[in-house]
């Protein structure tokens, strides 16, 4: 699985809830075509109770040994939002996942914030950054891009 | 449409939707408790008392009268005043950043005056998680967020007591509502009313509070 190439760039990590998430993704050097190749866009609780979750929007491109696809996912309006509390934490990520037959899926994801709606704006216009969830991975000046 | 909500529309503030009161569900698992404790007493007389243990008859015995007691004590509570309602101004959730003013209103059943009348009311934001220990089911509850309302008009109208109450929904403090099956965050209102010589009186009520930050601070304000 190691030489199997993959990236998942997105336009923005942070989105509102309601708005569409979109990006690119590639991945290559498949010893055969998968049957299929899937974006994901998932939330997922963590904290004291059991965790909630799933996946809420999902995009399927053309399986091949190698390819690239653009996609967009739409965020919930009724989110859940990013946040973090006393006793819960509420996550989200994109994953890619390639569909192999009878082999382990391998997969990459790029966690995101979901903020409410309304929310980017306000945030630009008092120049403050986006409140993230505390070990998602800030993005780099060139936006998020993962190669395995 | 009531001559009350005439005089509401009349001050000004739009009543469009109403929001029940979720703490009286208390009563019936007090009067429940209490007719389990006297079923239970009653049964151990019937069997013998002889057949029962003593001990286990006076705890019996105290369960019994203290929940009957409770139950007595809401019984008049309820007795005294009519379900509690608070109007909203709309039906929509509300919104982060919001700042919105609510009507509670409550009718005395049958009284004479309700003179002396204070009211008081906080919002509070809770955390709410369960999971799975051994066979049982955990529950644990966090509030996350509380803060006194101000009351803004406190009248009386015959026996119905109506009280204006601004609600400020902060923008970071809490997050908004959520219902997930093992974490929920739950905002609720609660007003507490006092008078002399009368028990005091607890009204909860749900409130709906929406991912979305609200307009005025969309349009240019600043949050706070």
């Amino acid at each position: 699985m190691s030489d199997v190439n993959l990236s998942l760039k997105l336009d923005t990590d942070v989105a509102e809830c309601g708005d569409v998430v979109a990006g690119m993704v590639r991945w290559g050097r498949l010893e055969s075509a998968p049957r299929g190749v899937r974006i994901e866009l998932r939330y997922w609780t963590e904290g004291r109770g059991d965790s909630d979750g799933g996946v809420v929007a999902e995009v399927e491109l053309d399986g091949a040994v190698q390819g690239a696809g653009r996609f967009e996912l739409l965020v919930p309006e009724a989110g859940p939002m990013s946040f973090e509390g006393k006793l819960i934490r509420v996550m989200w990520a994109i994953e890619l996942i390639i569909d192999k037959r009878l082999r382990p899926d391998p997969d990459i994801s790029h966690p995101i914030t979901v903020l409410p709606r309304g929310g980017l704006a306000m945030w630009a216009r008092q120049a403050a950054t986006p409140p993230t969830v505390s070990d998602q991975t800030p993005p780099d000046q060139t936006g998020p891009d993962q190669t395995r | 449409m009531d001559q009350h909500e005439h005089e509401s529309e009349e001050r000004g503030l739009p009543l469009e939707h109403v929001v029940s009161d979720t703490s009286d569900r208390s009563v019936a698992l007090i009067v429940l408790g209490a007719a389990a404790a006297l079923i239970a007493l009653l049964v151990a007389i019937a069997v013998g008392v002889s057949d029962a243990p003593l001990v286990l008859l006076i705890i019996w015995g105290v369960a019994a009268v203290a929940a009957l007691s409770v139950a007595w004590f809401k019984a008049r509570v309820w007795a005294g005043w009519s379900n509690p309602q608070l109007f909203l101004p709309s039906s929509d959730p509300l919104h982060l950043g919001d700042h919105v003013v609510v009507r509670f209103r409550r009718t005395a059943r049958g009284r004479s005056g309700i003179n002396g009348l204070a009211i008081t009311a906080l919002v509070r934001v809770e955390e709410r998680v369960s999971y799975q220990q051994g066979k049982n089911r955990q529950t644990v509850t966090e509030v996350v967020y509380e803060a006194p309302l101000e009351i803004l008009m406190n009248d009386s109208v015959n026996r119905t007591i109506e009280a204006d109450i601004g609600i400020d929904i902060p923008l970071y403090e809490a997050p908004p509502s959520m219902d997930l099956d093992n974490n929920d965050v739950h905002w609720e209102l609660i007003v507490n009313m006092t008078a002399p010589n009368a028990p005091d009186d607890l009204s909860s009520f749900t409130l709906d509070v929406d991912p979305q930050v609200a307009s005025r601070l969309q349009s240019g304000g600043s949050g706070r």
